[in-house]
Parts: C-alpha cells; sequence; structure tokens
C-alpha cells in the first residue's frame, strides 16, 4: 500500500490537528496528488497517513485584500488560469497554469503542492519569485510569512517545520503599468517538464522600464532571479536590442547542469531564448 | 453486395468503444494468485547466488521460481540463445549470466500483488560483474569480452552481398557520396503494457491468455522450455492493445506458463495473473535496434547509380531476438529501391551489453533506408538534380535486378508510385514519354520562400522505399484458415477459425470481409472464432505486413473449399485450408544471391517543414504519403494504418530519445521518453491511397502496415536541409540536435 490511511480535513483546524496527531508516523498532506503519488510509488517518499486538504475552505480560493492578491494553497491550475483576478493582476500566473502538465494535471494539481514539491522545474514559481510573492504557512500555534526566496531554500529544500502547512501566497498587486509574461521551453507541446523557463515583470513608465524582475527556472538547485537581466532592463526603453542584452546577461546568472533532458550548453543557450521572449510578451503587455 | 474495398464498421469497434473488449488484463479466475518478476537490473554479471530464503518465509507466498526449475532453460524466435531465467541450477551453459537490464532471474507467485512484489524484493542475488560492453563497433571486433563465451564471437549473423564489381564501378563514377549514419532506438509504447492470466484448463492444459503476436510460436516456444508436448500447452488471444512487432518476442508468456505448471505439480492448482507496470514493459521487452550504417554510392554524371558499398552494424542487445531477420531486410533494403548495377553489403549483428532489440514496424527497413535515401537526396544535391528526376532515373523497374541479383516480384509500382507523390506533392511533369524515365521537376512556385530575416525557415524533402510482404528469405510462409458454411436451402452462417492476432490494425474486421465476398454473403453473416491454439490453425504472426495478404488467401481458400462441399450437399460444410506463398529463398552466404521475398508495397513520401532556428524546433507542416496497397480491403482502415505509422515516424525522426549509459537505462517511463501526443502530430496528412494489384494479393491486396513508416526520416532530414542547407547523419531530430547541427551551442 502506498499508505495506511487517508483521512480527510474539513476546516484548518481540524487539518492541522490531523497532522500533528499520528504518533511516530509519517503523516502527509496531499491536495491533488500528482506529485506525491508518484513520489509514493517510486518510494522516493514513504507515508502512513495522508490527509487530503484539498477541501478546507479556508486553503483555497483568490481574493484581493488590503492591495494584495491571496491565492490559497489548495487551489488548481484550472482555477488559477480561469480567474479574472489572475487575469488581470497576475497574467504570468495564468499564462504558467496553463503550461503545467495537461489539462488532467491542471484539474487536479495546487499552487501549494507545486511550492511545497519545489522542483527547480516548477512552472508555477518563476511567475511567484518575479511577483515577489510571500508564503504563508500556518503550524497549530502561529503563522509565518516567508518571501519565496527564502522560502526555498535549496534543491527540494523548503522552510517548513513539522505540522505546518503552506496555505497560502500573497503578493503586491503590480503597479500601474506593469506586464507580465512566462515562456516555458519544453521538449513536447504538453505534458512535458520544463528544460528551462523564464518569468517576466515589467513597469513601464514614460517609455522606460521602470521596474523588472527576471526570474529562471530549471538553470539551479532552485528557481533564481537573474539580477544581472534585471539590471540590464531597468532604465531603459524596450527594444530588441535591449531584450538581447537582457537575455546575454540572464545567462551569466543561470547555472544549468547536464541532465537528461538536455545539456548545459543548451540550457544556457536556451536561458536566452526564454528570457528574450519572457521580456518581449512583458514588455508588450506593459504598453 | 461486396465488401471488398468498402470502409465497413470494425467487427471490434462497438466493444472497444464501450469498453465491452476484454483485454488480457482484464481476466480474471477465482482464487487466482499473484506472480512477480525480478529482472537483474545490472546489464552483465555471473550469478554466484541467489537466495530466496526469505522471499519464501513471507506469508502469503505461495512459492519462488528460479532457473533450476525451467526444464529447457532457453528460447529465442532465430535462435535459442536466451535462458528463461538467469540464474543456476540448469542444463543450459552461462545460463548464470545476466546480459541486459531486463533479464529474468526470478518469478514470485504469492496471495496478492503486494506480497508478491514485497517478498521479489526480499530475494537477494551475488553478483560477479564482468566488464560492460555497449558500442556496438567495439563489440564486433573486440574478442576479450564475450556474451555469449560457447559462441566465440559477439557477432551471431553476417550477410553479404557482392554483385559486380565496386572497385571499378567507383574507379569510374563522376560523383562519390559518403555517408556514416546512426539511427536510433525506440520503444513500442503500445496502450497494454503485457499482461496475462495463467491457468490449466479443463483439459488439463497449461494455458495463458496473453497479448501476443503468433499464439502458436509462442505455444511451441512454451512447450519447448517447459519440456512439455504441444498439445499440452494453450494459448489464447483476447483484444490486444498494439504491438507493432513488440510482442513477437516473448515477455511473460513462458515465465507465466511455468509458474502455473511448476504450481500445479506441487498441488496447488491456482489461475496466476501478472500486469506488467509501464516501467516493466519498457524494460522487460526489446526495441527498435539502433544501426551504424557506412556507406559509398557512386554514380555518372547524369545521375545514373553506378555502385554501391555499404557495412552495417545491427546493436543486438544481449540477445539475438530476431535480429538476424531484421538483419536480412537492412541488407536488402540499404540500397534502396534502385536498379544498382555494383553492390557490396556486409550486415553484423552483434551481441551488446544494452537492451535487447528485435521486431519493429519497419523490421531493418527504416533504418536500411534512412541510409538509402539520405544517400540518394545527397548525390541529387552534389549532382544538382532534382531528388524526383534522379529517383526516376534509377528506380527499379519490374525485371530489374535486385542487390540480390533477381528481380522483384511481378507488379512493380515503384516508378509510378515515386511519380505520382511527387506530382500531388507540386512537382510538374515536364516530359510525356512514358517508355523511359520521365523529366519531373520542383515546381518553382512550390519553392518555399525563406525571409532571411525569420528564424523561420520552411523546406521540402522527398524520400521513396519498397517493403516486403510476408516472411523472408526461406522462411517457411504459410497460413491455415477453416470456413464452416452452415444452413440449409440458403447460407445462413459462415464461422471462420484462425489465428491472426488482432493487435489493434484491424485484422478481423479484414478477415470477416474476405469471408463474406468469398462466399457472396454479408458481412452479418460471417462469425470470428479466433487465436486459440486448441480450435484455430496456424496462421503465423502479426509482422511484415502479411495478413491481410495471407489470412486474405487463406480464408478466400478455406471459403472456396467449403462452397465446394456446400454444392455437393454438405451441411455443415467444412474446409481446413492452408495458403501457401510463393517461395523464397535464402542469402548465399557468398555473394548474397537470393530470391528474398515474393511480394512488396511501394511507398513515397513528401514532407515539408518549418525549422525554428532559435529555439530548434521542427514543425511538420504537410506529409504528403502515397502508399500502393494494391487493394485497399477497409479503405478507412488503410488511412488510419498510414496516419498511425506517419505519426509513430514522427515520434522516432523528432522527438523519441532512448537514452542508455553503461548498459542502464536513462529513460524508462513516460515522463522521460517522450513520444507525440495529439498536439504534435503533423499539421496535415495527406495520405494517397494508390491500387496496382498484387498479381497474388487476394484481390490484389498488399500488405501495407509498415511501408509508410520507411520513407519518413530521410524525407524529413532532407526538408530540413532544405530548409537549412544542414545534413543530419544521425536523429531523432531533437532541438538539442538541430541546435548544435546549425552551429547554436557552444
Amino acid at each position: 500500500m502506498l499508505y495506511r490511511k487517508y483521512e480527510v480535513a474539513q476546516t484548518l483546524p481540524e487539518a492541522l490537528s490531523l497532522l500533528s496527531s499520528h504518533n511516530g508516523a509519517v503523516v502527509r498532506p496531499v491536495a491533488g496528488g500528482t506529485d506525491l503519488i508518484l513520489q509514493l510509488h517510486e518510494r522516493i517518499l514513504s507515508a502512513d497517513v495522508l490527509v487530503d486538504i484539498s477541501r478546507v475552505p479556508e486553503l483555497r480560493g483568490i481574493r484581493l485584500e488590503n492591495g494584495q492578491l491571496v491565492i490559497g494553497a489548495a487551489t488548481t491550475y484550472t482555477e488559477i488560469s480561469r480567474s479574472d483576478l489572475v487575469l488581470k493582476n497576475a497574467f504570468v500566473l495564468a499564462e504558467a497554469s496553463k503550461k503545467i502538465g495537461a489539462v488532467q494535471i491542471q484539474n487536479m494539481a495546487t499552487l501549494g503542492g507545486n511550492i511545497g514539491n519545489a522542483s527547480p522545474a516548477a512552472d508555477a514559481i518563476p511567475g511567484l519569485y518575479a511577483l515577489q510573492a510571500d508564503v504563508v504557512v500556518c503550524g497549530p500555534n502561529a503563522e509565518r510569512r516567508i518571501p519565496i526566496t527564502e522560502f526555498h531554500q535549496g534543491y527540494r529544500k523548503i522552510d517548513l517545520n513539522p505540522g505546518e502547512l503552506i496555505k497560502e501566497i500573497r503578493f503586491a498587486i503590480p503597479a500601474e503599468g506593469t506586464g507580465t509574461a512566462f515562456y516555458k521551453y519544453a521538449l513536447r507541446k504538453s505534458q512535458a517538464i520544463s528544460v528551462v523557463d523564464a518569468a517576466v515583470c515589467v513597469q513601464l513608465s514614460d517609455g522606460v522600464i521602470k521596474h523588472a524582475t527576471v526570474a529562471l527556472g530549471a538553470v539551479a538547485p532552485t528557481i533564481i532571479r537573474s539580477p544581472a537581466a534585471e539590471s540590464v532592463l531597468i532604465g531603459e526603453p524596450p527594444s530588441e536590442d535591449l531584450f538581447d542584452r537582457a537575455a546575454e546577461a540572464a545567462c551569466q546568472d543561470a547555472r544549468p547542469i547536464d541532465d537528461i533532458r538536455g545539456s548545459a550548453a543548451f540550457r544556457k543557450y536556451l536561458v536566452g531564448v526564454c528570457t528574450s521572449h519572457a521580456v518581449r510578451s512583458a514588455c508588450e503587455r506593459a504598453a | 453486395m461486396s465488401t471488398i474495398g468498402k470502409s465497413v464498421a470494425r467487427v471490434d469497434a462497438l466493444g472497444k468503444v464501450t469498453g465491452e473488449s476484454r483485454y488480457s488484463g482484464d481476466f480474471d479466475l477465482p482464487n487466482q494468485a499473484y506472480m512477480k518478476i525480478l529482472f537483474a537490473n545490472r546489464p552483465h554479471a555471473i550469478i554466484k547466488r541467489i537466495f530466496t530464503e526469505q522471499a519464501e518465509a513471507l506469508p502469503g507466498v505461495l512459492a519462488v521460481f528460479t532457473a533450476k526449475d525451467v526444464p529447457q532453460n532457453e528460447y529465442g524466435l532465430s535462435m535459442p540463445d536466451q535462458p528463461v531465467l538467469c540464474g543456476l541450477g540448469s542444463a543450459k551453459p552461462f545460463a548464470d549470466r545476466v546480459r541486459w537490464i531486463g533479464d529474468q532471474i526470478a518469478l514470485v507467485v504469492a496471495e496478492t500483488e503486494e506480497i508478491a512484489a514485497k517478498a521479489r524484493d526480499l530475494i537477494r542475488v551475488d553478483y560477479e560483474d564482468l566488464p560492460v560492453l555497449t558500442d556496438p563497433l567495439e563489440a564486433r571486433d573486440n574478442h576479450e569480452v564475450l556474451l555469449h563465451p560457447d559462441r566465440g564471437s559477439n557477432i551471431f549473423c553476417h550477410y553479404r552481398i557482392r554483385k559486380g564489381d565496386v572497385e571499378s564501378a567507383f574507379a569510374e563514377a563522376d560523383v562519390i557520396i559518403e555517408g556514416e549514419y546512426r539511427t536510433p532506438v525506440q520503444e513500442h509504447a503500445y496502450l497494454q503494457p503485457e499482461a496475462g492470466l495463467g491457468y490449466i484448463d479443463e483439459a488439463g492444459r497449461v494455458t495463458v491468455n496473453v497479448a501476443g503476436q503468433w499464439t502458436h510460436k509462442d505455444q511451441e516456444q512454451i512447450a519447448h522450455a517447459l519440456g512439455l508436448p504441444l498439445d499440452q500447452v494453450r494459448v489464447i488471444y483476447p483484444a490486444i492493445g498494439g504491438a507493432f512487432g513488440g510482442r513477437e518476442d516473448m515477455s511473460i508468456q513462458i515465465v507465466l506458463a511455468l509458474a502455473v505448471w511448476r504450481l500445479s505439480q506441487r498441488g496447488i492448482n491456482r489461475p496466476v495473473k501478472i500486469i506488467w507496470s509501464r516501467e516493466e514493459s519498457i524494460l522487460g521487452h526489446h526495441k527498435r535496434h539502433p544501426y551504424w550504417i557506412l556507406t559509398r554510392w557512386g554514380a555518372k554524371k547524369d545521375g545514373k547509380l553506378v555502385a554501391a558499398e555499404v557495412e552495417l552494424v545491427a546493436d543486438s542487445g544481449g540477445y539475438a531476438y530476431t535480429s538476424t531477420k531484421v538483419l536480412g531486410n537492412a541488407t536488402l533494403m540499404c540500397t534502396g529501391p534502385y536498379d544498382i548495377p555494383n553492390v557490396k553489403v556486409d550486415a553484423y549483428a552483434v551481441y551488446t551489453n544494452n537492451m535487447v532489440t528485435g521486431a519493429f514496424r519497419g523490421f531493418g527497413g527504416p533504418q536500411g533506408a534512412f541510409a538509402a535515401e539520405t544517400q540518394m537526396n545527397r548525390l541529387a544535391e552534389a549532382l544538382q538534380m532534382d531528388p524526383v528526376e534522379i529517383r526516376l532515373k534509377n528506380v527499379l523497374r519490374e525485371g530489374d535486378l535486385l542487390s540480390v541479383g533477381t528481380p522483384l516480384p511481378k507488379g512493380v509500382s515503384m516508378p509510378e508510385v515515386i511519380e505520382q507523390c511527387a506530382v500531388k506533392a507540386g512537382w510538374e511533369v515536364l516530359s510525356n514519354d512514358r517508355s523511359q524515365a520521365r523529366a519531373i521537376k520542383r515546381s518553382r512556385k512550390d519553392a518555399p520562400e525563406n525571409d532571411r530575416g525569420s528564424n523561420l525557415k520552411c523546406g521540402m524533402g522527398f524520400a521513396a522505399a519498397f517493403k516486403n510482404v510476408g516472411f523472408s528469405f526461406g522462411a517457411p510462409e504459410q497460413c491455415w484458415a477453416t470456413a464452416e458454411i452452415r444452413g440449409g436451402a440458403e447460407i445462413e452462417e459462415v464461422v471462420i477459425s484462425h489465428a491472426a492476432a488482432e493487435v489493434g490494425q484491424g485484422v478481423h474486421t479484414v478477415i470477416g470481409q474476405a469471408a463474406a465476398e468469398a462466399a457472396g454473403v454479408t458481412l452479418s453473416r460471417v462469425r470470428l472464432v479466433t487465436s486459440d491454439t486448441t480450435v484455430t490453425g496456424d496462421s503465423g504472426s502479426v509482422s511484415a505486413s502479411r495478413m491481410t495478404f495471407m489470412a486474405g488467401n487463406a480464408v478466400k481458400g478455406a471459403v472456396e473449399a467449403a462452397l465446394g462441399k456446400w454444392y455437393a450437399e454438405e451441411r455443415p460444410a467444412i474446409a481446413y485450408y492452408q495458403y501457401r506463398a510463393p517461395r523464397t529463398t535464402p542469402l548465399d552466404p557468398q555473394t548474397g544471391k537470393s530470391e528474398p521475398n515474393f511480394a512488396y508495397g511501394y511507398v513515397a513520401e513528401a514532407v515539408r517543414v518549418e525549422v525554428d532556428t532559435e529555439t530548434g524546433h521542427i514543425r511538420l507542416v504537410d506529409v504528403i504519403t502515397a502508399d500502393d496497397v494494391g487493394k485497399a480491403i477497409n479503405p478507412q482502415q488503410v488511412i488510419g494504418q498510414i496516419q498511425g505509422a506517419v505519426v509513430q515516424a514522427m515520434g522516432y525522426t523528432l522527438m523519441e530519445n532512448f537514452i542508455q549509459q553503461d548498459g542502464f537505462l536513462q529513460t524508462g517511463r513516460f515522463s522521460t521518453y517522450l513520444i507525440p501526443t495529439v498536439l504534435d502530430v503533423p499539421g496535415q496528412i495527406d495520405p494517397y491511397v494508390l491500387e496496382y494489384p498484387d498479381p497474388v494479393g487476394p484481390w490484389g491486396a498488399r500488405g501495407m502496415g509498415e511501408m509508410p513508416f520507411l520513407p519518413f526520416a530521410p524525407a524529413v532530414v532532407a526538408a530540413v536541409h532544405d530548409a537549412t542547407g544542414i545534413w543530419f547523419n544521425e536523429f531523432p531530430l531533437t532541438p538539442e540536435r538541430v541546435l548544435r547541427g546549425l552551429g547554436k551551442l557552444s
């Protein structure tokens, strides 16, 4: 058996209590299960008890709160990609949500799951880096709010204590004049893990880039920001030449490895391709 | 009234759409036990000891079987070089060795699948590792490391063709093109992983309900390994979820029978069920052979070929499987459907510690065609000739001699197929002289205009091929069918018994149509009894594009014979009929002289691509495929086969990247071994079904299931060259390979 017991939480307090009430047993939360179940099958992970949090109302849905967009951890990609709030304020997440796996996976998989799984090739996380999002985690006694760049501490390593749950994602609504974009490079049109991807937010003011964030996926042990590309962009008017220079700068920040999806040299090249495409689209949307 | 040439609904359509059809994994019997197999998971080693005690002691485990339990511990379609179970205690020499990661070591039968898996993991095997040979060229020349020490060499098959005098011919050639090509491994990726239910039937026969391609050969191999008379073994095929050659060799058949039989000897009379996971399927069955091909072709200024010299090495992995037969095809097809006066071929099949390889749609044809057609396209470029024009100048016509010194059987349509494909793809016929090679040129209006500033480059490529129908080179070729005509004054029912495996290709429908036509009744009056060795005769395998041809003739013959009895007032009128195909002969060991095949299908394809030089992605805009099928018994099924073959060939050419390292598999699941999804298939596939009848085919039909696969890769490579100016001598054309070829990667 993959697990001994499957429990379904109805509320957040119940979920937290179920997570910490099995002495000595390995207890894991499950929402969509699209990563977890595979890892249990492959024995990368083990579990005695699974706590289903997919119905917990406090973990679901997308809302505006004091100028911040809040996305519950158990919100699915299909919900994200169809949300007017996301489409209007954080298009990059909608764009990424439609590139994850295929429709069946988008219907099941959740944003919190993608963050918790912490794959360096995760498609939703670069957008969160670019949006400078925070992760809110809750434990039996308290909540913590951590910048996503710090929440992901290393290769598949996250800042989550036993008994804690990822509750939601929060980020400030981007300023007026901001455009966002996600560009994924994969070896098949769907159902494929990113070889490299990039997420970009740019804010244009008077035809000049006032603010820029560039995040890269699958080129380091975690998603990374590219400070070099960002500093190339800031203060400049968008142009093909600028996109090329940003792409080149991003390549310097990438630290890719060889694996079955591609060599480091291939990935390094693709960082440029992904960055220039994402920056171009973001600038077009900002204008 | 006639059903031949009509797209009647498939006889199995309703069951498959509603889910009523049962596949081998869908069968259950009361009190069944479950089996798991321990694979070697190491590429080359000697087994020193196997510790099964812990596994046997686990509650719920019924039995653990190893090599000592196999009476004749050997099998293999072309030679019995493979142990059923690797290990100690059998009489088979060197059966204590594992030669690839998928070698089977032990069988565990238990009350549940979970217990069986747990017990399997409790088995400990002590190995002594041996040097791992993964380079087929090294394997060919290395006599220090032998995979099968009793054979004295890693080369287990070598074919030679010696026709004319290539050296003198090259001396007179105006242009010589040399090429070194590598073709990739391919996984069959059929929908249904291996599964089966084994039991002792009511007559005491060891019975397996499995998915395969040749019931009677499975039966023979099981009987041989178990040391049982044939009639004590029964093989049944229910619905089968795809095969493509991947079910020709044994996977679970023998071991499932062995487990059931050994259990019954211990007084445990229980059915045994096994279902492989996708990962077990990819690990456990053979793949398409990768080939290394070194070749040079010479031609005169006018494009006429004068000589071809080819050296081929097929990486067969640890065991032969059908490699000798695949190699025969590649030996014949590596010089294409062309009249070449001087030919020298040396072809080798060698053992390595890579994944085992064997039958896969095309069966050596795609590998041979890739080299031959790329050589033709490069010759055309060197001579500044049109690729269609140079083909028509050299194409084999009726009476011309093959490389093996004999003519093709009557009904050669290669020139017509090439020309018609070209015309469909936009070539213009410039001369109407039917007697000779017709001048044909790519029309200017069709030539893509590539915008210098754009990353998107368009191109078109052309290739042709011929594919044998039926077993080759002297292999006995026959097919049985039984027809039973029932009724009184009028025919009420025609019952056809045959063992053609319905692997999804639609052969049961074709057989129904053949029976209805021969009996002069509607299809609704035909009933089929299929694929059970106790009630059906030997129909041979569903392979070599042969079953429409062979079963069509057998069913036609059986019905005609039964009709004779019907008119003589026999009720029911029953006839048992064997169709024997025209004789073929093996390659002469010195010269290759032979009559290789009794029938062929002919195919040509033109492919339009768009290469994104920034991303390396290749988009297939349009595939024009002209296929001479002789007679389309069921046109819709024929088109389905063409489309399926093109999509499968597309995966082979562009996407499917099977990676092995030091004998270990890096792409053992569908998240790492990518095959095309519906979003990746070509924008348009234009099948152009041609019907030049085969003189001996039933109603003129030729086999056609494989041929659309053959010219596809070389056509795409030519199109990519047309778009980018780069020749690729290796595929799949993954974006990384394309970008590297374009010089974009440091």
